[in-house]
Parts: structure tokens; C-alpha cells; sequence
């Protein structure tokens, strides 16, 4: 906080007058490194609606690394292999896109799609007819119409050198005057030590 | 294309009018990490006014090969009447959010335009850079409009605390379009061009558009082109301890590297 900040002084909150409604639910974000490539989970958020989720998403996954495709899932909608995630399905015959990890603590990629009549047949229907699904750790299945993805060519990254960004530390010349500082303090108590020796 | 002689002055301060606009933006906007009013808000927020400050160092740099001046230099170590800042960049928002946003969305909205303009420059070097910054600061709008839009539409008292924001901030939004000397050279040199009474018209539709979308209104008004303002080196109060805190670190050593 700036020092401006801290000085104001800060007139008392106003009560709200509507409660809070808690709307604030997690999406889960994949995104396309490539054209044409795979989409890769990402990480989640939380946001109240999928225009919100987007415009995070856009924010807090494209800025270490650029990607030409967003994918914003409200979670409420994922069924998950490992029964983490239950979506309430309407029953009937629909596709689903599956999503895989391979090993445990992998990122879960793209796997393809796959027609059911539940979210939990679409687990199942996965596993026996989709390569990648077959042998994964864990599966997620989930309706497309619930899939909220970026437009074409819509997503733009910072064109502005942003790696200051990035906790990569500090550069090279900062690091030769740590060492500088470090060996000259080592020397130093070696000496201290020397000294005490020969006295 | 070599700069007039005659130009380099106006020119400079153009740069610099940009420049300021956008580091104090994002010096006000930055004040608001950790203090946002949910998480992922808080980091876009704070993103959009890295990005403001960034934009800002590269503008600095360019009016640093105008003026043989390193663009640390000429970003910390000015005196507050050599700013060209608007009046409304320099106000502080009170620790309210809505009054943020309100700033951000006379000052989005106004950046997009005249850097649309300048991305028509018959200077390669502005032309190059105001391209790239136009097509980030639309990311901007967007963002701020979907905000503004958000409160309009929310409960009677997200409206009323967004219309009280817009209230407070409308009488300095003109101050963006304060004109200065030397500007009408650089329009008709096709430097800066088209920066005229369409841009504020363009302007004002964007602001009315967005803002019926939210049910809120602003009462705009059009300052004297006599009264001279930021533009012209006469700033606020609220400038100087601004700049005081910004440039502490870089005054104990205006040399060092980091």
C-alpha cells in the first residue's frame, strides 16, 4: 500500500444493503498452445458468469505463455472418473468432449469426444472407445454447449516485453554485486578468524 | 522520416502527454494490489496497470532519442510542472473502487482513440508503437466497460455508487482534450493526425453507449480552451505527492541498475 494509502483516512464501510449471494463458482481453463494443437488444462478460477471467467481467463493464463485458444468450463458441469466432480446430466443421448490425465499430477489434455446417454455412460463410453481415455488415470467429461471458448484470432498478448513479470529473479548484474558482497563478506570472517588464530 | 526541427518540441511533449497520462494511471491502478475487491480482479486489475506503466516506458523511451534523455531520467526526475498529465489521471480515487473504475473508463476509452490515430503517424517509430499499444489498451476498455456495465446493472446500490464515481470524476474528464501549442503543427504534418473535435464526439459516443448499457448517465462538460490545465504544465495538488512517492527509490540513486 502506498503511503498515500496508508495516510487516507478511511470514511467507515457502508453496510450493504443486499447480501452477498455467493455467486462466485470455479471454472476450469484449458488453453491451445498451437493451432490446431491440443488444449491443455491450464488452472481454474473463480468468476460468477462465463464472460467473467473468460475475461480472467484471458488476464491470468495467457500472460507467461501465449495461446491461440481459451476454453472457460463452469465445473458444475464436469463429471470426473474419480467421483470429485458430479455434474447433474439431463439424460438422453448427447455428446461429450473428454478430457485426460495420463499419469497422477499430469495435466489433463484434450482427448477427443464421445456420445452417451449420462454423464457417468460418457465416463464409462470413454474409457472403452477413446485411446487416451483407456488406460488414463483420470477422465473428465463435459456437454460442449458448456465449453465457453475464445474466438477466432480474438485472443492479442502483450506485444511489450512483459518477463519482468515472471519470478525469475534478478538479472545479471544484480547477481555479480551479490556475489561481490557475499565472497567480500566470507573474507571477511576469514580474517576475523585468521586473526583470532595468530593472537 | 526525420523530424522537423520545428516539430521536435511538440512532438516531445505529445509523447510526454501520453507518457504521463499512462504512468500516473498505472501508479493510481497499482495501488489497488492486494486491496481488490475480489482475487481475480485484484490481478487482472494490477496486470492492466503493469500495462499502463509499460506502455508509458516505452513512449518515455522514444521521447528520450528525441531528446537524448534516458527514459528513467525523464519519468522520475521532472519537476511536476514539466508533467503533461491530465488533471484527471492525477486525482486520487479515495480508496473507492468505483471511483477507479469510472477514471479507467474516461481514460481507456480516450487512449484507445487518440492511439488508433496515432497508429496512422507518418512517423514509423510512433506509428510502430501506438499499433501495439491500441490493440492491448481495446483489452482494456472491454475489461472496464464489462465492469462499469456490471455495477450499472447490479443492485440499486452498485448503481448509485457507480453513478456517485461518475458524478465525481465527470467535470475532469475533458481535461484529456485540453489542447495545447504546438499540437495543430503536428495534425498538420500528419504526425498526429485527426486528432480533432471527431475524436471527442467518437469519444462521447463510446462513453454514452456504454454507459446507457449500464443505466447510468454523465454529465459531461467542455472545459475553456483558455483555462489552462495539465496539458500546459498547471497541475493539481494532488500531483506533487504523487510524484514525491514514485520517484523515492529512484532519487537515493538516480543511477542504479537493477
Amino acid at each position: 500500500m502506498s503511503k498515500i494509502r496508508e495516510q487516507f483516512d478511511r470514511p467507515p464501510e457502508t453496510p450493504l444493503e443486499v447480501a452477498p449471494t455467493g455467486d462466485l463458482r470455479p471454472f476450469v481453463i484449458f488453453t491451445q498452445l498451437r493451432k490446431a494443437g491440443p488444449y491443455i488444462y491450464a488452472g481454474w478460477l473463480e468468476a460468477s458468469d462465463a464472460a467473467m471467467a473468460m475475461s480472467f481467463a484471458k488476464e491470468h493464463y495467457g500472460q507467461d505463455q501465449e495461446c491461440v485458444g481459451l476454453w472457460a468450463i463452469d465445473r458444475a458441469h464436469l463429471t470426473s472418473s474419480d467421483g470429485l466432480y458430479r455434474a447433474s446430466g439431463r439424460n438422453g443421448r448427447r455428446s461429450y468432449i473428454v478430457m485426460s490425465q495420463k499419469k497422477a499430477g499430469d495435466l489433463f489434455l484434450e482427448a477427443g469426444t464421445i456420445e452417451a446417454d449420462s454423464p457417468a455412460a460418457a465416463v464409462d463410453a470413454a474409457r472403452r472407445g477413446l485411446r487416451m481415455a483407456q488406460a488414463a488415470h483420470c477422465i473428465w467429461v463435459v456437454p460442449p454447449e458448456h465449453v465457453n471458448k475464445s474466438g477466432e484470432n480474438e485472443l492479442i498478448w502483450r506485444y511489450t516485453d512483459q518477463s519482468y513479470r515472471l519470478a525469475r529473479g534478478y538479472g545479471r548484474e544484480v547477481r555479480a554485486k551479490w556475489i561481490a558482497f557475499r565472497d567480500e563478506k566470507k573474507l571477511a570472517e576469514y580474517e576475523k578468524d585468521d586473526l583470532a588464530e595468530a593472537f | 522520416m526525420n523530424i522537423a526541427p520545428n516539430l521536435k518540441a511538440p512532438l516531445t511533449q505529445l509523447l510526454l502527454s501520453i507518457a504521463d497520462d499512462k504512468l500516473l494511471l498505472g501508479a493510481r491502478n497499482s495501488d489497488w494490489t492486494g486491496l481488490g475487491p475480489i482475487l481475480e480482479e485484484d490481478i487482472a486489475f494490477s496486470h492492466l496497470a503493469q500495462d499502463e506503466i509499460a506502455h508509458a516506458q516505452a513512449l518515455y523511451e522514444l521521447a528520450g532519442e528525441l531528446t537524448g534523455q534516458k527514459a528513467d531520467d525523464i519519468a522520475m526526475g521532472r519537476p511536476a510542472h514539466e508533467f503533461r498529465s491530465a488533471a484527471i489521471v492525477e486525482v486520487p480515487d479515495e480508496f473507492d473502487w468505483a471511483t477507479a473504475l469510472a477514471r479507467k473508463l474516461f481514460c481507456d476509452h480516450f487512449d484507445v482513440l487518440r492511439l488508433e490515430r496515432m497508429a496512422n503517424s507518418e512517423w514509423k517509430p510512433l506509428r510502430d508503437l501506438a499499433k501495439r499499444m491500441a490493440a492491448e489498451e481495446r483489452v482494456h476498455v472491454e475489461h472496464t466497460d464489462s465492469w462499469v456495465i456490471r455495477f450499472g446493472r447490479g443492485t440499486p446500490q452498485s448503481r448509485q455508487r457507480m453513478q456517485s464515481a461518475i458524478d465525481a470524476l465527470a467535470p475532469l474528464a475533458t481535461t484529456l482534450f485540453e489542447p495545447y501549442d504546438g499540437l495543430k503543427l503536428l495534425v498538420d504534418a500528419k504526425i498526429y493526425p485527426g486528432s480533432d473535435f471527431t475524436m471527442y464526439e467518437e469519444w462521447m459516443r463510446q462513453i454514452t453507449s456504454v454507459l446507457d448499457r449500464a443505466g447510468l448517465k454523465a454529465n459531461i462538460v467542455v472545459g475553456e480552451p483558455d483555462d489552462k490545465g495539465g496539458r500546459r504544465g498547471v497541475h493539481t495538488e494532488h500531483l506533487m505527492p504523487l510524484l514525491d512517492e514514485m520517484g523515492e527509490v529512484y532519487r537515493t540513486d538516480p543511477g542504479a541498475a537493477w
